[in-house]
């Protein structure tokens, strides 16, 4: 990049309000960001390059350490590529199942992401509010899966467990639990003044900018753009899905985008209990050969798997392209520009939800 | 001139970047339309993006094919304007008009297109 | 004993500083280290104060199965932490790499070739209480009589 200005001001590798290393470089006049770019490479491992030419019963495992926070959805999203291939086609029940598993690992995620946002405009109360709900849901994880971060729950043709009658009931009064909770932390949110002053026209996405950039999830519908991959699910699709979309663009927008994604999932989940029958929950086949390119909606937005399979069931050529490529992009090269404060720097960049660790797999 | 702290060479972990699969595809396609070697297009890229930017071609392309008309898309134009950043759209639109007035001007189609291709990469080169 | 030495024991085992640095992992470790944060495991009642700054920290938790980036980083990042230190290594990767210690990584663990490591909590990754527990049984180890023995 050329030098245009007298301040170049580096954020990271390290930084308190960063959970990964990754570094802005920021060109700035005054406290005025001129422009912005990105450095990677903090936390490249090339998982792309080992998973070629494995088995699918190790790059399923491969596919969930792409990224901690939302391992659950690149589990789903693999499984259903590989079934895609190989024609089979997952017992009801485990649908379902999957549809619960993967909305709790929604909700813990946009927990996470709205408590990083509070804890970098210094709310450090609603942020502890927001990351003490968080452990509810990761109970709920564990009580279905039997861990709390990477659960390989999903397999072809089913899930791995099952889950009890008791257990749904625990699942429900814990649902009942989040929801007057976090309507009391949003009713904070909403009307703190200084959260306000701190978020409202402050980092602002254009549509067309998001168009662009090809920006997805939560930063993208925050701008006004109908873009969810759940509406096209069949499972999504029999619970009656349509996804949330707000006009603003700024902070607070995507804030309360996910604010109100995790009151939806929680709907998500007492629907699918609801609509539940009894039934196996393995169904099983055998792996073909073939070539897919599948798309599932991520926490973040749309991941894309793309692979090739031979007929042994090993995996020959794969593309991941996760949904925080293209949001920390547009984050960087389109809502950085004209922040009016290098203190908005990291506010902004952490309001488009980023994880280095998807990015750069 | 100012540098950075710990300022390190990236070209290797770019090069690493565009070696994926979808990258790789991508970047194969500008080359042909181009008429460029891969390589060449690798290096002009290192040298004009920074890492997220390179990460994101791909997704940058997808959205990038849906626009443009159909001498736009010969010419690789919505690519290199709005995916890559690697022309302006003035510079995108007058190699266009140059390509159109070839045509009526009685030159086969092939002689145009490499000649566009000549304009497009001493631009980009410039 | 000096009573100016058992003074800074008392201090000390009341006050442990922790950073945490990320050399490759995939943020799942990252995430447990987060959650001992929330009021649930409450890591402040300990004495505990997690900020992400090296020059104040006594303790550095590593996640991670080292990424070429931090190749030239991490001595240098060590080094800035003052004495009394210890560096903990969190989870599979940096002890083994984990799944990704394969053929064609990018990543060259483990992270005690870089520097010394004076714990490690196995898992993948390990929870939360484990890494409380790990922190408060090492700390008063490393930093108990620091100045005398140090002569």
């Amino acid at each position: 990049m050329k030098k245009t200005v007298d301040i170049s001001l580096p954020v990271g590798p390290m930084h308190p309000c960063f959970k990964e290393p990754c570094r802005i470089k920021c060109e700035t006049r005054g406290e005025y960001v001129l422009s912005a770019e990105v450095e990677l490479g903090y936390v490249k491992k090339g998982i792309e390059r080992i998973m070629r030419g494995r088995p699918w019963q190790e790059v399923m495992f491969l596919a969930e350490r792409v990224c901690g926070i939302c391992s659950v959805i690149h589990n789903f999203v693999f499984i259903e590529a590989v079934e895609n291939i190989s024609g089979i086609v997952p017992t009801e029940r485990a649908a379902f199942l999957r549809v619960i598993v993967n909305e709790l690992d929604r909700m813990q995620s946009h927990l996470l992401a709205n408590y990083s946002y509070c804890y970098t405009i210094e709310h450090e109360t609603l942020a502890m509010y927001l990351l003490n709900l968080r452990e509810t849901v990761m109970d709920q994880l564990e009580l279905i899966t039997g861990a709390r971060v990477t659960c390989a729950y999903i397999v072809p043709g089913g899930v791995r467990s099952d889950l009890s009658t008791d257990d749904a009931e625990k699942l429900k009064s814990a649902l009942d639990h989040i929801d007057a909770e976090l309507s009391r932390f949003v009713k904070i949110f909403e009307t703190g003044p200084l959260i306000a002053l701190r978020s409202k026209e402050i980092g602002i996405l254009t549509r067309e900018a998001a168009i662009e950039s090809h920006a997805v999830g939560p930063t993208a519908r925050a701008s006004g753009i109908d873009n969810d991959q759940r509406s096209t699910h069949p499972t999504y699709r029999a619970l009656g899905f349509s996804p949330i979309i707000r006009q603003e663009g700024d902070n607070y927008a995507r804030i309360m985008v996910r604010f109100e994604e995790v009151f939806q999932s929680t709907g998500l989940i007492r629907s699918a209990l609801a609509a539940m029958k009894e039934g196996p929950i393995r169904g099983g086949g055998v792996i073909k050969a073939g070539s897919i390119s599948y798309r599932g909606e991520a926490p973040r937005g749309e991941l894309l798997y793309e692979l090739k399979t031979d007929d042994y069931g090993r995996i020959l050529e794969i593309a991941i392209q996760t949904p925080s490529i293209p949001n920390i992009q547009v984050c960087s090269h389109a809502m950085l520009i004209d922040a009016q404060s290098a203190a908005d720097i990291t506010s902004i960049f952490i309001s488009s939800d980023p994880c280095i660790a998807c990015t750069e797999r | 001139m100012n540098r950075y702290l710990y300022e390190k060479d990236l070209r290797q972990m770019k090069l690493i970047i565009l070696e994926s699969r979808r990258h790789d595809a991508v970047v194969q396609e500008l080359a042909a339309t181009l008429g460029i070697k891969r390589q060449q297009l690798r290096k002009i890229l290192i040298e004009s993006s920074d890492m997220m930017f390179l990460e994101n071609l791909p997704a940058r392309s997808d959205a990038a094919r849906e626009t443009g008309d159909e001498t736009e898309r010969l010419l690789g134009i919505p690519l290199l304007v709005q995916a890559f950043h690697l022309l302006s759209r003035e510079e995108g639109a007058r190699v266009r008009e140059q390509y159109l007035q070839r045509i009526q001007n009685g030159i086969t189609q092939e002689v145009a297109i490499s000649k566009a291709q000549i304009e497009l990469l001493e631009m980009i080169r410039s | 004993m000096s009573l100016l030495q058992s003074l800074k024991n008392a201090v000390r085992s009341r006050s442990i500083h922790v950073a945490y640095v990320n050399v490759g992992s995939c943020n799942g470790c990252d995430i447990e280290i987060l959650a001992c944060l929330s009021p649930r495991y409450d890591i402040e009642q300990y004495g505990i104060y997690v900020h992400n700054n090296p020059r104040e920290a006594d303790v550095l938790l590593i996640t991670g199965a080292f990424s070429p980036q931090w190749e030239d980083k991490l001595k240098p990042l060590w080094d800035k932490i003052p004495h009394p230190k210890v560096a903990v290594a969190i989870g599979n990767c940096p002890i083994s790499g984990c799944v990704f210690n394969r053929p064609e990584t990018l990543v060259d663990p483990p992270v005690s070739k870089h520097i010394p490591i004076a714990a490690e909590i196995p898992g993948c990754p390990p929870r939360p209480t484990e890494i409380i527990s790990t922190i408060l049984s090492l700390a008063p180890i490393i930093f108990k009589d620091y100045e005398e023995t140090k002569k």
